[in-house]
């Protein structure tokens, strides 16, 4: 197992450098000059040239990758365009937002679809299970932004009782726990959103997997052993169906940085969605570099935690 | 006279479909005496697995539904237990081993934790009494290196070794009755006998009764000491084994001992009943047998004979046989 994880961490290098260059040249092939608004307009074209050159604007892309990825391994991202400031300051800034709402959200629905899934299994065609099914179905089809939109319309602007966009108050400096409340506030309606969207479709896998389950041989066998129901569906049946629950919550959370760039921007969420977003409307190279290879770096890994997981709930599989 | 440890008195099992309900199982009597083994055997689709289902009351809902009759547990009707009482009863007093050894274990426990589960459920065992017990369990139904075995998963065991292991659960609580629904069909022949030789020696050390369903004449012919022959839902034909083999009186039977491949010499072709079991949508009014019967009579197609005892306990369902029966009787 250690060993597995140590070739894993070790195959990750290359096909890291593999992403980075491809993303590297997407970028840099998209037409327009970022600098454009950088530079003051009354200089003349052959000042600007100058600068141009200087900066390393007119370098081969190789070049230009070259310089990019030796400064990058120094732990140097670069110098944001856009926000004239360093791109892994700005980054910082906003990943501790982001992480806060999907984090938020994927542990609420895990808790809440998970259980709605068992249940909904359990108890199929039940009056419970059509329920549940229908939520699920609305929550698949409906847009999250629409959704989003709805509540804000119904909600905050309607019946007032959120706040309709942002993080938190501007201008009140809430401090301490008063701060922290009014986070959570704000906090509200983006994780309804989040957790609604995500809840229905893990529920309709947990109810899936569950019922699959549920109609193998060994659950017979348990309750021929005389074992309760409660015992043979939370135990014997959904250790199982577990093995792949936890697969689809680990390769999920890959996205966690990146899954909700539509409810950020719909909420005006200052968190890394909205500003990957912004950084490729602008050109802005770096940020853009670094927030995509942040986002690959949390795909790969959670492609690992899922092998991983995989290996801890089910013992058919060992990585030898 | 043996003491009965299982009386089924009229059982009806019934399963509702999208094409309306079917009655797998019609009105049933079977007893199983104490210490004995009782062989159930019949075509795919007869209704032996859905009988032993009923037993254990274990019929899937909400489809199936037993819905009249009466199981007799050492004279409690376990139709009767509320499902608390009958958690009790199962993998206590009657267990049951299943068909496919492969997917009856479950994949993600240890041997050791599957069975210990049903010892520390029904006899409180703990801990290392527990383990230990385990153990003894296993070396008993003859798996080597049991206290390595006990901490393996069903995956690293064969077909065989993972059957061994369903017996040492199903027979960890002492059981009166064991029922076991094919147990061997899956195993290659080598290891059926000897899973059959560890059931064999088992029930006698114990003295557990065993209701062992097949299709394997053969099988019956070494294991069993009574035999009921089921055909589309109802028996046709019971009695001790030695009858039964030597003396079959129901033409179904007959068919079956007919088509042994063992009694077919080189070169000639196997014998067969010819036609397909009715559907269970579609039963004929009369005898269920009489479409593929090489004796139909007229009656045959009108009314459903009944089963009666002959010599011996011996019963058979066959107008042929009752006609006989009763023309012996008037001379």
């Amino acid at each position: 197992m250690k060993q597995f994880i140590i070739r894993r961490l070790l195959i990750m290098i290359p096909v890291f450098i593999g992403i980075s260059m491809i993303i590297f040249g997407l970028i840099h092939s998209t037409p327009g000059d970022p600098y454009i608004t950088m530079l003051d307009p009354n200089i003349t074209e052959a000042d600007r040239e100058a600068m141009l050159n200087s900066i390393g604007y007119y370098d081969p892309l190789p070049v230009k990758y070259i310089k990019w990825i030796e400064r990058a391994i120094k732990g140097d991202l670069g110098y944001s365009i856009r926000y004239k400031e360093p791109v892994a300051d700005v980054i910082s800034r906003r990943i501790g937002n982001t992480l806060l709402l999907s984090v938020t959200a994927l542990v609420l629905s895990v808790l809440i679809a998970v259980p709605l899934g068992i249940v909904s299994a359990t108890k199929q065609y039940s009056v419970f299970d059509y329920v549940a099914t229908i939520l699920a179905l609305i929550g698949l089809s409906i847009p999250a932004f629409f959704f989003a939109l709805g509540l804000i319309k119904v909600l905050a602007f309607d019946l007032g009782i959120f706040p309709i966009s942002g993080i938190e108050t501007t201008g009140a400096n809430y401090t301490g726990m008063k701060r922290v409340l009014d986070v959570l506030h704000h906090m509200a309606l983006p994780i309804i959103v989040l957790t609604f969207v995500q809840t229905a479709s893990l529920m309709r896998y947990t109810r899936s997997s569950m019922l699959e389950v549920i109609q193998q041989d060994y659950i017979r066998t348990a309750k021929a052993k005389g074992l309760s129901e409660r015992v043979v569906i939370y135990k014997h049946a959904l250790r199982n169906a577990m093995i792949s629950i936890v697969t689809l919550i680990s390769l999920s959370l890959g996205g966690l940085l990146s899954g909700a760039v539509l409810t950020e921007t719909v909420f005006v969420w200052p968190g890394m969605g909205t500003l990957v977003y912004q950084a490729i409307l602008n050109r802005d190279y770096p940020l853009v570099m670094a927030g995509t290879m942040l986002l690959a770096l949390c795909v790969l890994f959670a492609n690992l935690l899922a092998d991983i997981m995989y290996a801890v709930v089910d013992p058919r599989i060992r990585y030898e | 006279m043996d003491k009965n440890i299982l009386q089924i008195e009229g059982l009806v099992t019934e399963f509702s479909t999208s094409e309306g309900k079917v009655t797998a199982v019609n009105n049933i009597d079977l007893n199983i005496k104490k210490g004995k083994i009782m062989g159930l055997v019949g075509e795919s689709g007869c209704g032996k697995s859905v009988t032993s289902l009923s037993i254990m009351r274990l019929v899937p809902k909400p489809y199936g539904n037993i819905s009249k009759g009466k199981i007799l547990f050492k004279d409690k009707n376990l139709l009767d237990l509320n499902e608390e009482d009958m958690r009790k009863v199962r993998g206590n007093d009657i267990s049951m081993i299943f068909q496919e050894p492969m997917t009856a274990l479950n994949p993600v426990f240890t041997i050791g934790y599957q069975i210990g589960e049903v010892l520390e459920l029904h006899l409180g065992l703990k801990g290392k009494e527990n383990l230990n017990r385990c153990i003894g369990l296993l070396e008993k139904v003859g798996i080597p290196r049991p206290e390595k075995v006990v901490h393996e998963y069903p995956h690293q065991l064969s077909g065989g070794m993972r059957q061994r292991v369903m017996i040492a659960m199903a027979l960890s609580c002492n059981p009166e009755l064991l029922i076991a629904d094919e147990p061997t069909t899956a195993l290659d022949v080598t290891i059926q006998a000897q899973v059959l030789e560890i059931m064999k020696g088992l029930s006698k050390e114990l003295n557990t009764a065993i209701l062992l369903i097949t299709h394997d004449l053969g099988v019956v012919a070494e294991m069993c000491h009574d035999v009921a022959v089921m055909y589309a839902g109802r028996i046709v034909e019971e009695g001790n084994v030695k009858d039964i083999f030597m003396n079959p009186m129901h033409y179904y039977t007959k068919g079956l001992m007919a088509s042994r491949p063992n009694l077919v010499k080189k070169g000639e072709r196997l014998k067969c009943i010819p036609g397909m079991v009715p559907s269970l949508h579609n039963m004929p009014k009369g005898c269920a047998f009489e479409p593929r019967c090489s004796n139909p009579m007229d009656i045959c197609k009108e009314k459903m004979p009944e089963l009666i005892e002959y010599e011996n306990g011996h019963k058979v369902r066959c107008w042929a046989v009752e006609m006989e029966g009763n023309r012996n009787h008037g001379r």
